[in-house]
């Protein structure tokens, strides 16, 4: 297989979903898979670890916390690092999410055609 | 005292209820200027002087004092302008429309001011001691003459062999007698009048040459006759020299000429003379006092009625912390009758709960401070979970005797703007999400990546890029602005450098004035603030932007900062095209812009400066501006050196990014 960097994206908005992946594989040669939950997320990133989770805090179910939160007590996901896509753009909440273990935080709305900097940026990737 | 907020107005509902405790306190209250000229009274000043309270506003407080008192009065408040925020006791005779005067005792203070620039007042509140000054004369008059009857009845009997001697005794006693503002009588053992003196002709209406000789039963109601003669027999066999009649005032009853019975108030001496046994009645004809106590007492009721038809709960607590006055109000917070409380101690009557949360702002209030907070009581069983409290100390000869106490259920505010809070958060939050969607797509369709569109269809492309920054923009402010007010956002305050906050702000806006071809000049100072640093940025930021914004190309924006003794004075100066006048006060209201057209064309949501505002007067702070139109604005803002809360310095514990 290539040496493509796989990027799993977990949000329960397909729109968001459908303009990251756009707007990263325009600029990356990143693979894109997405969840919708993060109870899927969850079994996909288990099933197949990628290299980096963005990942959607307020969602029905289990919430962005809450998956990070299983995420790193799986030891085959542990180690991914994790970054938010979050509507609250105060900096306690960005606080929070950091203090919680995120390698990233990016705030909705976010500018697709800068994304993949911006994360690359958060986990020292060259693009 | 009562205290009215300069520059910050409070945005909970005590003013008014602060203006209702003006109205209804039995006591005189008012705010003079320094010269002594009225600013504000309460309704009590045309209840017991008989002033019309907006003839009496710009008048000088002096011209109404008794010529006598002037001198004194005149030092007191001299006294009192020398020695600022320091209470200081006076009486003096105040003159009423009718021509009279009543004895007023005075309490003032002349606060210490907070700026140079703020106008000295004085507040002054009064309590009307004409009854009492009245009653402590006619009991010194009644003793003196008292003494003088008795001294000259034992001169009388002393000398009574001698004729000289007691014809100038008898003159002597006349003299007395008809000097004397009540009615004394002289009867013998018989209880036939012997003496009757010039009030008593007036207040029975008989000329004493008509009634000496006859008996005392014609100035008594028929009915009571019997039992006088009773009792006057009785206290001539008793050991006691002399006693009141009646067991209170009033209970005497006197008849006069014209068959009126009146009430009165009476003592009677006996002492022996040549004739036998004599009797002095010493009496007042108490009418009017009884008709003014039952005013009194009425107008009692009637405050009693307005405190207890009052939905808030009204008291007094003494400097021992027990309640002295409730209002009914109290039944149904505490669940108790409330004439119960008075007398208990607040830790009793409250619980240690509440009582332990109040207590700090208790003492502050009897250390002599107005004291107003709003508290929740989170594990209280009572009804009342979120209350708003106001401490207003009572003063007298500079010592604290208590406080009055005003508390209101503020609970169903408090949920309602829960609700309102958690709605525009959900709500911002559920815009964003689409917005989010929308904003994305339009982005990635403007880079040209995804295929180039008719020069028309780009141009519409990016009218819907930049409308829908905008609505970004709006749901973002919108958020910011609630929750800065709702205190979700909590500033938190640190000592910081200002030209390191200068700094960052310029840093922050280098790149917007570079696009639009300003220069931005900082002038920094070397000194500090208490204040959140996160939030003045934002402050200076969104002047900034609006300066630049607003500023022709190759201008310069100027922002400085000013060290002054308290605060610092911050500045945003631009070369603009000014706010007209009448724009300059509501340009910090919500969505009010200089010309409805600017959000269209600047691309601000409306909110900037009155996000600014909330920041500063978070801060204790104040806002403003200053323009001219078509040659450019100044925006000021002030910001505090040292937490109002600490008179003393913040510990050196620097701001560091």
């Amino acid at each position: 297989m290539s040496n493509r960097r796989k990027i799993l994206l977990i949000d329960d908005e397909t729109d968001i979903q459908t303009v990251v992946k756009i707007g990263l594989t325009l600029n990356t040669d990143w693979i894109i898979t997405t969840a919708n939950s993060g109870e899927t997320g969850l079994e996909v990133a288990v099933a197949t670890p990628p290299d980096a989770i963005l990942l959607d805090v307020a969602m029905p179910g289990m919430d962005g916390l809450a998956t990070l939160s299983a995420l790193q007590k799986n030891t085959v996901t542990a180690h991914v690092p994790i970054i938010f896509l979050t509507a609250k753009a105060q900096a306690a909440d960005r606080r929070r999410l950091y203090e919680a273990g995120a390698s990233g935080v990016i705030t909705k709305p976010f500018d697709p055609t800068t994304l993949a900097s911006q994360i690359a940026g958060f986990l020292t990737w060259t693009l | 005292m009562v205290s009215f907020e300069h520059h910050q107005p409070n945005s909970a509902l005590l003013p008014q209820d602060l203006e209702l405790f003006f109205d209804i306190t039995p006591n005189l209250l008012c705010i003079t200027d320094a010269d002594g000229r009225f600013k504000q009274l309460n309704v009590q000043f045309s209840k017991v002087l008989g002033y019309s309270i907006p003839a009496l506003v710009g008048q000088s407080f002096l011209d109404l004092v008794h010529s006598d008192d002037q001198v004194t009065t005149q030092q007191t408040v001299e006294h009192l302008m020398a020695h600022r925020g320091t209470p200081t006791t006076f009486k003096n005779r105040y003159r009423c429309t009718n021509g009279g005067y009543r004895y007023l005792m005075w309490t003032a203070i002349a606060p210490a001011s907070q700026t140079t620039a703020e106008p000295v007042l004085i507040y002054a509140t009064a309590v009307d001691i004409t009854e009492q000054k009245q009653a402590e004369q006619s009991l010194s008059q009644e003793r003196d003459f008292s003494k003088a009857v008795l001294d000259t009845v034992n001169t009388l009997n002393a000398h009574k062999q001698t004729e000289i001697a007691l014809h100038y005794s008898q003159k002597t006693l006349a003299s007395i007698f008809d000097l004397a503002g009540e009615a004394i009588i002289c009867i013998d053992q018989q209880q036939n009048i012997r003496l009757f003196n010039q009030a008593a002709e007036r207040i029975f209406g008989y000329k004493a040459t008509d009634i000496v000789g006859r008996s005392l039963d014609l100035l008594l109601p028929e009915a009571l006759q019997a039992i006088h003669r009773q009792h006057i027999a009785q206290f001539g066999m008793s050991p006691v020299a002399s006693r009141r009649m009646g067991e209170r005032p009033g209970q005497v009853s006197g008849r006069r000429k014209n068959g009126e019975i009146f009430p009165a108030e009476a003592s009677i001496s006996k002492s022996t003379t040549k004739d036998g046994l004599w009797y002095t009645v010493m009496l007042q004809d108490v009418t009017e006092r009884i008709r003014a106590e039952t005013a009194i007492r009425r107008s009692e009721e009637q405050l009693r009625t307005t405190t207890n038809a009052l939905p808030v709960l009204i008291a007094y607590i003494d400097a021992d912390e027990h309640y002295q006055f409730n209002n009914q109000a109290y039944e149904d917070w505490l669940g108790v009758p409330y004439e119960t409380l008075k007398g208990q101690s607040l830790e009793t009557a409250l619980g240690p709960d509440i009582y332990h949360t109040i207590q700090p702002y208790l003492r502050q209030a009897l250390n002599g401070q107005t004291v107003t907070f709003e508290v929740e009581f989170p594990h209280s069983v009572l009804p009342y979970r979120w209350v708003s409290v106001s401490y207003q100390p009572d003063m007298h000869e500079g010592t604290v005797r208590g406080c009055f106490a005003l508390t209101q259920d503020i609970s169903d505010r408090k949920a309602a703007d829960q609700i309102k809070h958690e709605f525009v958060s959900v709500v911002s939050h559920e815009l964003r999400t689409p917005l989010t969607s929308i904003h994305g797509a339009l982005k990635l369709m403007t880079t040209g990546q995804l295929g180039q569109l008719e020069p028309q269809g780009q141009e519409l492309l990016e009218i819907a890029l930049s409308n829908t920054e905008r609505l970004t923009r709006l749901v973002n402010d919108v958020l910011d602005l609630e929750r800065i007010e709702s205190g979700t956002i909590k500033m938190i305050k640190v000592r910081c450098q200002v030209a390191q906050v200068l700094q960052q702000a310029a840093q922050a806006m280098m790149s917007m004035a570079q696009t639009q071809g300003v220069t931005l000049r900082v002038v920094p100072v070397d000194t500090h603030i208490y204040a959140d640093p996160d939030h003045v940025e934002q402050t200076l930021t969104n002047l900034l932007s609006n300066a630049i914004k607003f500023s022709p190309r190759g201008e310069t924006v100027l922002l400085k900062a000013i060290d002054q003794p308290h605060q610092v004075l911050f500045k945003v100066i631009d070369h603009g095209r000014g706010i007209p006048e009448n724009k300059l006060e509501t340009i910090f209201e919500r969505f009010q812009q200089v010309d409805a057209s600017d959000t269209r064309k600047h691309g601000g949501t409306g909110l900037g400066l009155a996000i600014c505002r909330e920041i500063v007067q978070h801060h204790d702070g104040r806002i403003w501006v200053t323009s001219i139109h078509g040659q450019g604005s100044t925006f000021c803002f002030t910001l505090p050196k040292t937490s109002s809360h600490e008179t003393h310095e913040q510990p050196p514990k620097d701001f560091v990014n």
